[in-house]
């Protein structure tokens, strides 16, 4: 088949050609192309100085049970996990990206390893109807999950700021990886500062905010990230 | 003389240089505006799409990110304005010709009249949407597996495996061709 003569390439007509120039070059102000890495540096940072703040302001509303010295080693190790998520969405131009697949994976191994993280750090578990049947119980999951999704949302809407228009490849996932992100650093910053050690609080109120995060990632990916 | 990379144009165009965006356009337009004629089989929708395509590129051109393929990146585009438009158009109505009737689907011509080219390319136009986009963007818009399969928002091993089908396909077309006209 690779002898066959394949169609030519074909040249638009010259009247829509000078249309396009005209419309393209028109009002033509230059702009700077910023190198993904300082981009990726800026998502760093902004989402970093935002997590720092968040557990700042908790931890001194709520100190944290555990040691400091504890608390802080696992700050960091989320802040790291945050860095590494921020690096597969976007550590290169996106068309060189890892595969879609080995990107879904990763979403999946970090929600994966943040509901195990919260499985762990649950000291009780009620029964569902117990759960249910507690008001401050339902009540305090919902204030968290509500938190959570602000703080989130706040993270994710910087991070597709700083990356709009930048991938019309696939903009649902990478918007999933932007909603991971951003989510983290909500559920992290406030699973670190939560007094609630209850199994179905931390599931609810942490680990199903940061899943719906990605959903509404992916959701939002295409409008926002798609030029 | 060898031509600088696209990449690079482009990156002249988006520091504000007029003659970079001229080169960009007679780099990439034929095998985009061929592109956009194949998949929307209709001259003035792959007109209009040319434009929304270079208009949203030169909107976009400041998030343009060093080191982005820019051909597989500017076909990207331009296949998610066609599918957006598509789907805009199926909500709002039928496809209406200008007399206002359902246009009548192309009839299906024989393979073996006229020169080979265009039995070919009379033999693309009956193959089915994927597989006609995957030949499409490998074969005339030149671009690797790896790079259909993110314009196409899948996996390299799908395209090939749209390609090879296509290819069973157009040989079956261009077999009368092959054995000439009776």
């Amino acid at each position: 088949m690779d002898s066959l003569p394949w169609p030519e390439a074909i040249e638009p007509p010259p009247a829509l050609s000078s249309a396009i120039r005209a419309q393209c070059t028109s009002d033509l102000v230059p702009k700077t192309p910023p190198h993904p890495w300082r981009r990726l540096v800026r998502s760093i940072i902004t989402s970093g100085v935002l997590f720092v703040t968040l557990l700042a302001v908790g931890w001194t509303r709520h100190p944290p049970e555990s040691a400091i010295g504890l608390a802080l080693v696992g700050a960091v190790v989320w802040g790291v996990v945050q860095g590494a998520v921020l690096f597969v969405g976007y550590g290169s131009p996106p068309g060189r990206r890892a595969k879609r697949i080995a990107r879904w994976g990763f979403i999946g191994l970090v929600l994966a390893s943040f509901v195990a993280h919260l499985s762990l750090a649950a000291r009780t578990r009620l029964s569902i109807p117990e759960f249910a049947s507690v008001h401050h119980s339902v009540r305090g999951t919902v204030v968290c999950g509500v938190h959570s999704l602000i703080f989130g949302l706040m993270a994710m809407s910087v991070l597709f700021y700083l990356w709009r228009r930048t991938d019309p490849f696939s903009p649902r996932l990478t918007g999933a990886v932007t909603g991971l992100a951003g989510g983290l650093v909500g559920a992290v910053a406030l699973d670190m500062t939560c007094p609630t050690l209850e199994a179905w609080h931390l599931w609810l109120g942490h680990g199903l905010t940061l899943g719906l995060m990605v959903a509404a990632g992916w959701s939002l990916g295409r409008r926002w990230l798609a030029p | 003389m060898t031509e600088a990379p696209l990449e690079e144009i482009m990156i002249a165009y988006v520091l504000g240089d007029a003659q970079a965006f001229d080169d960009v356009y007679r780099r990439v337009s034929p095998q985009l505006f061929s592109y956009l004629l194949r998949l929307t089989r209709n001259r003035e929708r792959a007109e209009d799409l040319l434009q929304i395509t270079f208009t949203k590129l030169h909107r976009a051109r400041d998030s343009y990110l060093m080191g982005a393929p820019l051909l597989p990146w500017v076909i990207a585009i331009a296949r998610r304005a066609f599918l957006d438009e598509r789907r805009a158009a199926r909500s709002r109505t039928e496809d209406l010709s200008s007399d206002g009737k359902v246009p009548e689907p192309r009839p299906a011509q024989d393979a073996d009249a006229g020169d080979l080219q265009e039995a070919v390319e009379r033999a693309l136009e009956t193959l089915p949407e994927a597989y006609r986009e995957a030949i499409q963007l490998t074969k005339v818009a030149g671009l690797s597996l790896v790079e259909a399969a993110e314009v196409l928002d899948t996996t390299p091993t799908a395209v090939k495996l749209r390609v090879h089908r296509g290819y069973n396909l157009l040989r079956g077309q261009l077999q009368g061709f092959a054995r000439g006209p009776q």
